[in-house]
């Protein structure tokens, strides 16, 4: 049932400073410069960014469809620069391709259509015969297995496209705006159905798509512009880093956008209990908001040590010597085990900079001190 | 079992697939009937030999063919009659005369043969049982395959070739074919009153049948040596192939045919070629994506030329029955030796694959065109 088998330790994609340009000579236009991008096994990764910002030229290279040129992609395990046609070919066997147009045969049923994908495999008619009808009633089509394309809405079409490319059990899907053709309704089950299929089957996704309304299947949104990573976010973490510190008043106020741009940058960090996370006198560098745990916040003046608050899980600290470019003023210890999301001094006053009315929450949670 | 591809993709659009068949089997169609032709000009161009009983002939340096050749004298027969190995000499005389078609008051050519009676040159019994009947002056035999051009005769008529009137005693079966219109055969002395020249000037053509026992090659090759090189001496073989040529590589008629199966082979080939590059250039999309589910190359070029196959196999079975008819049909008006045989249905099959590979492999050069890479 199986394509060749993959090394099952190797991570789906690893790709190191691929660059590619098209034409050659004086006319030769890079499309990408020096991506690099790591993608684990079982990730559902969306690809966004304008027409022209090279993210089909990295989805055909990713999938063995062009050679690469300058920088290397690990598929599985393999290395694709420099690969023969032939091997292509069988690197090809791996990965569900799903196109813009369904590309189906016209002269062929749902049922035959997936079979050709199907008879690159050694299977027994039966096995071919159980597998197509299998997917396809997956997929909602059970009762339209002898129709020809033409007889099939678009939603259906595109559905027996996905059927097809997953009926090797493929490593890796490669979509290429799958949706594009589909309404509303349509584009969500297409998107549910590819999901689910490919997690049942432990598949790597790759989507490229402009389409929104698809954006939160993704388990991380890659967007590319000018053939550079402009951005790459996991979107689970991300938007959960979101509805925390929404909630929290330093954030409260701030623009979707924003505070997603500030969740993409924060980073989890853990402290045993007892640990001191900042010591007062030392210079600030990072602002800190508890996830979970307790911290203590004690003062020395003086010589003389004296506990002037316990801080819990919303609350936050450390944003005072950035603002001020002082040392700490305080020092905080873990009186549990303490998770903090942090955010550098740099991404800090970053996105102050950004907004205006953030500049004036902090301000105020100042004077409320 | 594998999804048979290339025969989904021919049938889907049975329309299209019946129009592209249609004119797959005129071309194949035109094949047969030049083919047809050209071995209809070979198999005429020898039935005057054929009928005849000889193993050699000695003709006029100057032969061109059985109806363009200068006389030999009867003193080269004689002399080839003593020649060791040599059995008899049978003399005869050809000339394309002139036959009246009087109730049309039209002329028609005419091959007539001149022989004498007593010493039949043919070699069917049945023919030189009718020689009996032209032994009386101005009586002729008359070939049942001539055109019906020539009007009414049947046994008794009175009719005009080179406006000398002769009676019908009898009739033959040889046919004529593109030599000419038809053919009678008469004695020599109603030769000499139809051509104007008799048997004293010489004769057209003089056939040597050798003795049981002589072995043909030294025998011919010492008639040659007894004989002055104002003849040739030619073997049965020799002669029958010299006749053909004559027939079918230097007259136009042979050579029209040849001309026209080309063109018709070319025909077919543009029209498959055309057929095929829609079927793949419709499809490119498709192709390329099996390139890019991980099918070779080499697979798609199989599917392009199994649908060659296809289409070539569909032609030319509407175009072998069609031929039959055809060819039944034209025997009819022509009395033409146009038969179907074996050979020429095998031959005619070979050019029509030949037709399809020539198509196919213009027509898959497409496929380079399906660039996975472009589907995105």
């Amino acid at each position: 049932m199986t394509p060749p088998a993959l090394p099952a330790d190797a991570d789906a994609i690893i790709a190191r400073d691929v660059s590619y340009h098209f034409g050659s000579g004086e006319s030769a236009r890079q499309v990408l410069g020096n991506i690099s991008v790591h993608i684990p096994r079982g990730q559902v990764i969306i690809m966004t960014g304008p027409s022209g910002s090279g993210k089909t030229t990295l989805l055909t290279l990713i999938g063995a469809l062009r050679s690469l040129q300058q920088g290397s992609i690990g598929f599985f395990g393999t290395e694709l620069r420099g690969l023969s046609l032939q091997q292509q070919v069988e690197v090809r066997r791996n990965i569900g391709f799903i196109f813009q147009a369904h590309n189906l045969f016209e002269s062929l049923t749902a049922r035959q259509n997936v079979h050709m994908a199907l008879e690159l495999h050694n299977l027994t008619v039966h096995e071919k015969q159980r597998r197509a009808e299998q997917l396809l009633s997956d997929l909602g089509l059970a009762q339209r297995l002898d129709y020809h394309p033409g007889r099939l809405s678009g939603g259906q079409r595109q559905r027996v496209a996905i059927a097809r490319a997953l009926a090797n059990n493929p490593a890796l899907i490669l979509a290429d705006e799958p949706t594009a053709a589909l309404d509303k309704d349509s584009s969500r089950d297409v998107i549910n159905l590819l999901k689910q299929l490919a997690g049942e089957h432990q598949s790597t996704v790759l989507i490229v798509t402009h389409d929104n309304r698809i954006m939160d299947a993704a388990d991380r949104i890659i967007n590319l512009t000018d053939g550079a990573i402009s951005s790459d976010m996991e979107v689970k973490r991300t938007l959960y880093i979101c509805q925390f510190i929404k909630n929290c008043p330093i954030f409260q106020g701030m623009s979707l956008g924003d505070l997603t741009d500030v969740a993409q940058h924060m980073e989890l960090q853990y402290f045993p209990s007892g640990t001191g996370i900042i010591r007062q006198g030392d210079l600030g560098d990072r602002f800190h908001l508890i996830y979970r745990g307790t911290v203590s916040v004690s003062v020395n003046r003086n010589g003389v040590s004296s506990n002037v608050a316990e801080l819990k899980s919303g609350d936050f600290f450390g944003e005072v010597a950035l603002l001020r470019e002082e040392p700490r003023n305080a020092t905080v210890t873990a009186i549990t085990e303490v998770e903090t999301y942090s955010l550098s001094k740099d991404q800090f006053l970053a996105a102050l900079r950004n907004h205006k009315s953030f500049e004036e929450q902090v301000a105020g949670t100042l004077f409320i001190r | 079992m594998r999804t048979l591809l290339s025969w989904h993709n021919t049938f889907h659009n049975w329309k299209r697939a019946l129009a592209a068949t249609a004119g797959i089997t005129f071309a194949v169609l035109l094949i047969f009937m030049e083919v047809g032709f050209l071995d209809a000009a070979r198999i005429n161009a020898a039935q005057l030999y054929e009928s005849m009983e000889f193993d050699a002939v000695i003709v006029s340096q100057g032969y061109v063919s059985a109806q363009r050749t200068l006389p030999v004298s009867a003193y080269r027969l004689l002399q080839a009659g003593n020649v060791p190995g040599v059995d008899a000499t049978v003399p005869v005389l050809i000339e394309t005369a002139r036959w009246m078609n009087v109730a049309e008051r039209r002329s028609r050519s005419c091959r007539v043969i001149g022989v004498d009676p007593i010493q039949s040159p043919f070699r069917d019994p049945a023919l030189t049982a009718h020689l009996d009947g032209i032994q009386r002056p101005n009586t002729v035999l008359v070939d049942r395959l001539s055109s019906r051009k020539y009007g009414a005769w049947e046994p008794g008529a009175r009719v005009f070739i080179n406006d000398a009137p002769l009676t019908v005693t009898g009739e033959f079966s040889m046919g004529t074919g593109l030599i000419s219109d038809g053919g009678v055969i008469v004695s020599r002395e109603t030769f000499a009153e139809i051509a104007g020249r008799g048997a004293d000037q010489g004769y057209d053509i003089g056939l040597l049948r050798l003795t049981a026992d002589a072995d043909p090659g030294p025998v011919i090759e010492a008639v040659r040596a007894a004989l002055p090189d104002d003849v040739l001496v030619l073997s049965r073989r020799e002669i029958i192939e010299r006749e053909q040529f004559f027939w079918v590589n230097l007259k136009p008629v042979g050579i029209m045919f040849r001309v026209g199966a080309t063109v018709a082979f070319i025909i077919g080939a543009v029209i498959l070629y055309q057929v095929l590059a829609l079927e793949i250039g419709n499809r490119l999309n498709e192709f390329a994506t099996l390139k890019a589910m991980g099918y070779a190359p080499e697979y798609l070029y199989r599917i392009g030329a199994e649908q060659a196959l296809i289409y070539s196999l569909l032609g030319y079975l509407p175009a072998f029955v069609l031929a039959l008819g055809l060819y039944a049909l034209v025997f009819r008006l022509s009395r033409l030796p146009l038969f179907m045989d074996p050979g020429r249905a095998g031959m005619v099959l070979l050019l029509t694959l030949a037709m399809a590979a020539v198509a196919a492999a213009l027509a898959l050069r497409k496929l380079h065109q399906a660039d996975p890479a472009e589907l995105f």
